[in-house]
């Protein structure tokens, strides 16, 4: 650590006001896919968030050349004015002058948290990206045989891009310093009355006992069904802040923790596009797993009657049955893996009949008079279908996405768990 | 060295600390807080959707941070115009009379707290004029 991040204040009164916290929880990583890790991270590393970190420089640069200014006039006014008078008003000045040398190294430690911890979290965001894209892509790449095992290893990729995004915004939070209430008043007896004891967000302590949040973990990106998503953890004692490497990184070498999936609750799936030979009109593969069954199945995405809009999937989505398997779903097809049409490359498999598939015919002859013009052309999907497809499948997949949508402008949001 | 008791004070000088502090208050410290203040009052921008344990944690740290940043950068304003207008009290007691110059201790000390409890408003001028 270097001591430039505490400026002209002792290293000692500084470290007094660190908080060295644990998480109230450690993610279980495990309980979350591609999709929804992505969720969380797509909005990181945003300008704002850069120039808040940087504000923090700003102000602690600010605050050193106001020390700086401060003791130079305290310095001159020691020199023109000699008296019993003069010697109490110093104090004064002197005790100020503190406070400014001592939230000037709080605001240059938080800084540099802060800004470590906004890139780790822009760097979680562009190392995922690309595991995102190739997971909308695996349908298209792989054969239907390869999108489980593909869909495994991507989010393995995921996982491990998340557990260590944790180790770092744990290991630079020791750095964050909240400033001590100064008070406006200054106190004859020595030290600062706070102008308002109740005006702070939340308290230290209230943060190292749990009461901050107040209540139940409750995730605003639901698990992948049948997993734990997070892991109480139990506090010891605070670290040294050179030496804490607070959080939980090594609780991941715990075994996911298996809990009932959850009825109702969205699986985790791949998306179709239109075009592809096991969903011509585009569709979801709902991947095997807990709440799911052994084995993964298509759903396609509803055909609209001919001129009308595509069927919302709410009522045909697929989600965890608790008991597994998707044949008791309406409008849901199994389709096993291990009967798979086709071994080749996607595309070139033999297609077998299903109830929304509109076989092409190569006999006949152009009608002479055209009825309706058919959007719907599996092998070549048109702008309009693949934006259809989209909208049905974001709904479908990602419902949560509708639910940040409803809560957009909700800046802060504390949650806990009750140990 | 003074002697107890005794009083020496540059007039001149003491007008010229104020001018300056009075200055740096109006010039750099309020201007430069509103800048800080704009920069880092901005929510939090960071792992709003994040389900991780670490991160939230984090979030909560820099929330109490920008609320006590919020409080004291307040504060470093209002105690420049209190040791300003306290300095303004000096001058013109010194100027007036000796009375002020043979408070004792607590006194002074006393008549600072009596100024710093004063609300913006009763501090009176706080750019460019004495009271």
């Amino acid at each position: 650590m270097s001591d430039k991040l505490f400026g002209p204040a002792s290293i000692a009164s500084v470290a007094a006001r660190l908080i060295p916290l644990t998480p109230w929880w450690t993610s279980d990583w495990n309980a979350y896919d591609v999709p929804r890790i992505w969720a969380m991270v797509e909005r990181e590393g945003s300008k704002a968030a850069y120039e808040q970190a940087g504000g923090f420089t700003f102000l602690a640069d600010l605050l050193h050349g106001e020390y700086q200014t401060w003791q130079v006039h305290r310095d001159r006014i020691a020199q023109i004015w000699e008296s019993p008078a003069a010697q109490a008003f110093l104090q004064i000045l002197d005790q100020y002058g503190d406070d400014l040398a001592a939230d000037e190294a709080c605001a240059r430690r938080s800084a540099f948290g802060w800004y470590h911890t906004v890139s780790a979290l822009d760097d979680a965001r562009k190392r995922i990206a690309p595991v995102r894209r190739q997971w909308d892509n695996v349908t298209s790449s792989y054969v239907p045989l390869q999108w489980p095992a593909r869909a495994w290893q991507l989010n393995l990729e995921a996982r491990q891009v998340m557990v260590e995004t944790d180790r770092r915004v744990a290991e630079v939070r020791p750095y964050f310093t909240p400033p001590r209430s100064l008070a406006a008043v200054h106190s004859p007896e020595g030290g600062d009355t706070a102008t308002d004891p109740k005006a702070g967000p939340v308290s230290a302590s209230a943060l190292l006992t749990g009461a901050a949040g107040g209540g139940t973990y409750s995730p605003r990106i639901p698990p992948v069904p049948g997993y734990e998503p997070v892991t109480t953890v139990v506090a010891g004692p605070p670290a040294p802040p050179e030496l804490a490497t607070i959080g939980g990184p090594e609780m991941q070498s715990i075994p996911p923790k298996l809990v009932p999936a959850v009825p109702g609750t969205p699986v985790s799936m791949l998306p179709i596009p239109p075009g592809n030979p096991y969903a011509p009109f585009g569709g979801a593969y709902i991947l095997p797993g807990r709440g799911v069954g052994p084995g993964g199945y298509v759903v396609p995405m509803p055909q609209p009657p001919r001129g009308g809009p595509v069927a919302g999937p709410r009522g045909m989505m697929p989600t965890a049955s608790g008991g597994g398997g998707g044949g008791g779903m309406t409008g849901m097809m199994p389709m096993p893996i291990a009967g798979a049409p086709g071994a080749g490359a996607a595309g070139q498999g033999r297609l077998y009949r299903r109830p929304n598939v509109q076989w092409q015919a190569d006999e006949g002859v152009p009608a002479v008079i055209s009825i309706e013009q058919d959007d719907y052309v599996p092998d070549q999907p048109s702008p309009q279908q693949e934006e259809q497809f989209r909208d049905w499948f974001s709904e479908l997949a990602h419902p949560w996405e509708s639910e940040f949508k409803s809560h957009e402008g909700a800046k802060v949001t504390f949650r806990s768990v009750t140990p | 060295m003074t002697t107890p008791g005794q009083i020496d004070v540059d007039l001149l000088e003491l007008n010229e600390v104020w001018e300056t502090f009075d200055s740096n208050l109006e010039v750099v410290l309020k201007p430069g807080i509103s800048d800080a203040s704009s920069r880092i009052q901005q929510g939090l921008p960071v792992g709003e959707r994040s389900e991780s344990g670490e991160v939230d944690v984090s979030r909560q740290v820099m929330a109490e941070m920008l609320h006590g940043f919020a409080r004291n950068t307040e504060v470093y304003v209002r105690r420049s115009e209190q040791v300003k207008y306290f300095l303004t009290a000096v001058l013109e007691n010194y100027r007036t009379a000796d009375d002020f110059a043979r408070m004792d201790i607590e006194a002074v000390t006393q008549k600072f707290i009596d100024i710093s409890t004063l609300d913006s408003t009763q501090l009176g001028p706080t750019s460019g004029e004495k009271a």
